[in-house]
């Protein structure tokens, strides 16, 4: 049962492969496909999360729990156990190496969770795609929104326990960046999971090898150490190639709206040119992923 | 705009198959340089054009395409070669209740589903009471839908699929399901569409559906079309078809030798005298049967000949002793003939029975191995076409029970 609003009344299928120039245009109308049917979308990101806690006692507090026990644990650990002290950062703040690897954790888990979970999507909802035509397209999107908001939802706990308690100084105007990241963040993550979720459909090892690819791809990423040489004397020589990393780009700019506030911190580089370093991989990644996905897409429902 | 609401040309859809998973992984691996699946071709070259407003029916075997044609119109699937579009608004009841989360309330599924139908909250909280009237679920909206009976979750999925209002609906063998009143509520809906003038194609293994409700229809075998036209004589070339090669036919059980059996038997047209397997309902036919008796004075002869359903049903017969006809029991012939064979649509085996003397004991029953079909020219119902009239009248009231 469904109602076909994929193609425009009227309109010819003709059969025989999708050319580059058609599957590019689709892409730009994905925009448009996704204002239209934002209410599937959101249909679908409440369901992901519903799903993920239905049946347990807390249910909508585990994305909260989670979160703040993990900052629990990091800030514990980095002000008890450790002892580990940053130069110059006032006695108050001996947690930043904490604050450091939660921020880094949570929006490394954002993304690279939306992402492998997108991978798997399609086949996932084989029985839809098999019998209605709805935009394929919206699924893998609904998955990397979802874990997008845990992610906001965790920082939402950050923000009320590190800057309500103190325990870190406020961003203030850094604030202001975060639509920008944000959007830019679930570009790249869309574009990735468009590819990943396509592919997997043909080739369902891609979904396994995602999942090692993450893991190196994390450890590559300075999500639980600091790219900076007081620290690792030993990280200067990599340090251009580290930062050409999308993902260094992209937790730097998160690091540099939540953390530079303390000014001991130091975040050299300002957040808006790390955005724009960012944003091509994430233009490009969307683009590509978009229109491997309207490349492929016809063969979905043959495939699953 | 064009005047047809469905145009399909030349279409065409090949599944690919593989030998192994290891064949299928090296062709993806070479983007396609190394060819090695096989192509299987569910539908092929089918052209055909459906007029707005018009109801259009779809028949053929299992396998034949039925199903894939559809899915290509509702676009779950791309087709191999060839082209078609879809004037309108598009609904699809290809399968009811998917899409459907067994741990979601029917209210949630409703909201869900319909989302997927593309259709916004405002207009699906327009419909939720007209659908739920329908689905006639009652309390359980807010049940999860595993605890709903098969019944309950193919009329919610049908009310959803309906309320989209479609301009063009496709509805693929779901008329099936449920029990007959709800049947009764689904056709009563598809009527309602079509005298809407809501463009209808109904995918049906019911032949009297598809006579009943359709205008025209296409008949798909293998995946290519055999026949395309109004919907009786399409159905009618269908049914024969159908039971040529259902291969029902039983081995002529020969008596011994030294008793009577029947030697051959056949149908003649008697408008010109020639034999014939096939007529048109109401035609003047006589039946000519040969015999022999290699002992006429030890064996006293009667002679039936009856007119059987495929599942051997007697349908219509004619005896000599119950006819008071008196058989000459040596070997020798007889004509039984009919003004006007009051037959209706369908395939009748002809059975030709020798009986003794008392019309109890049967010597010989011989089934004539070509069926007679016959084919109706009109949309009249059931087997055989009984005299009648109507009139009007007022009446006095009806008997009190």
């Amino acid at each position: 049962m469904q109602a076909t609003r994929e193609r425009e009344p009227g309109e010819w299928v003709e059969a025989g492969p999708v050319r580059v120039v058609d599957a590019l245009a689709a892409s730009a109308r994905l925009f448009r496909t996704i204002a239209e049917r934002r209410e599937l979308v959101v249909a679908g990101v409440r369901r992901d999360l519903a799903a993920r806690f239905s049946g347990t006692l807390l249910g909508r507090l585990w994305p909260l729990l989670t979160p703040l026990l993990l900052f629990g644990v990091y800030y514990f650990l980095f002000t008890r156990i450790f002892g580990f002290r940053l130069d110059g950062l006032p006695e108050q703040h001996r947690a930043a190496l904490g604050v450091w690897m939660f921020v880094g954790t949570l929006v490394w888990t954002g993304f690279a969770e939306g992402v492998t979970r997108a991978s798997t999507v399609l086949v996932e909802n084989g029985t839809l795609i098999k019998k209605l035509a709805f935009p394929a397209e919206l699924l893998p999107l609904q998955t990397v929104l979802a874990s997008t908001v845990t992610q906001l939802l965790a920082f939402g706990v950050f923000a009320l326990v590190a800057f309500g308690a103190s325990l870190w100084p406020f961003s203030g105007a850094a604030l202001v960046w975060v639509p920008a990241i944000l959007v830019l963040q679930v570009l790249f993550a869309y574009g990735l999971a468009l590819c990943a979720s396509a592919a997997t459909v043909f080739l369902r090892d891609t979904a396994a090898a995602l999942g090692l690819l993450f893991t190196v791809w994390m450890f590559a990423t300075p999500v639980f150490w600091m790219p900076v040489r007081e620290v690792l004397p030993t990280i200067e020589r990599w340090l251009p190639w580290i930062e050409r990393n999308p993902t260094y780009s992209l937790l730097y700019a998160w690091r540099a709206v939540l953390m530079s506030s303390e000014p001991a911190l130091a975040f050299p580089r300002s957040i808006g040119a790390e955005l724009a370093a960012f944003a091509p991989w994430a233009l490009g990644a969307f683009v590509v992923g978009a229109t491997f996905f309207a490349c492929v897409k016809r063969r979905f429902a043959d495939e699953v | 705009m064009s005047a047809a609401a469905i145009e399909i040309e030349g279409l065409g859809k090949a599944y690919r198959r593989y030998a192994s998973g290891v064949d299928r992984g090296l062709e993806l691996a070479s983007f396609g340089a190394v060819r090695r699946h096989r192509e299987f071709w569910a539908l092929r070259g089918v052209t055909a054009t459906l007029a707005r407003g018009e109801a259009f029916g779809l028949v053929g075997g299992n396998g034949a395409g039925k199903s894939t044609l559809l899915k290509l119109l509702a676009g779950t699937t791309f087709p191999s070669e060839g082209r078609f579009r879809v004037a309108g608004r598009l609904g699809a009841l290809l399968e009811l209740g998917a899409g459907f989360h067994l741990d979601l309330s029917g209210r949630e599924n409703l909201q869900l589903a319909g989302a997927l139908l593309g259709l916004s909250r405002a207009e699906l909280r327009a419909k939720e009471g007209e659908i739920l009237d329908f689905a006639e679920i009652g309390e359980f909206v807010d049940a999860p839908v595993r605890t709903y009976s098969t019944g309950m979750a193919v009329r919610l999925s049908f009310a959803l699929a309906t309320a989209i209002d479609p301009d063009v609906l496709i509805i693929d063998e779901v008329l099936a399901v449920g029990d007959l009143y709800f049947q009764k509520k689904c056709i009563d809906r598809v009527l309602d569409f079509k005298r809407r003038g809501k463009t209808i194609l109904l995918c049906s293994h019911s032949l009297y559906d598809v006579r009943n409700l359709c205008e025209r229809a296409l008949w798909l075998e293998h995946g290519v079309v055999r026949g395309l036209g109004d919907s009786v004589s399409v159905t009618n070339d269908y049914a024969t078809f159908q039971r040529e090669h259902s291969d029902a036919s039983e081995a002529p059980s020969t008596p011994p030798a030294g008793l009577p059996r029947v030697l051959a038997a056949r149908v003649v047209r008697r408008a010109d005298g020639k034999e014939v397997h096939e007529i048109d309902a109401g035609e003047a036919i006589e039946v000519r049967v040969w015999w022999e008796n290699p002992e006429p004075a030890k064996h006293a002869l009667q002679l039936g000949l009856g007119f059987l359903r495929q599942d051997r049903t007697l349908v219509a017969a004619a005896a000599t002793h119950l006819d008071g006809v008196p058989v000459d029991s040596r070997s020798g012939a007889a004509v039984l003939e009919f003004d006007a064979l009051p037959l209706l649509a369908g395939q009748f085996t002809v059975l030709v029975v020798l009986f003794d003397g008392d019309g109890v004991h049967r010597h010989h029953e011989f089934t004539m191995h070509e069926p007679l079909t016959i084919r109706a020219r009109t949309k009249e119902l059931g087997l055989v076409r009984v005299p009648h009239r109507w009139r009007f009248a007022p009446l006095e009231a009806p008997p009190a029970r």
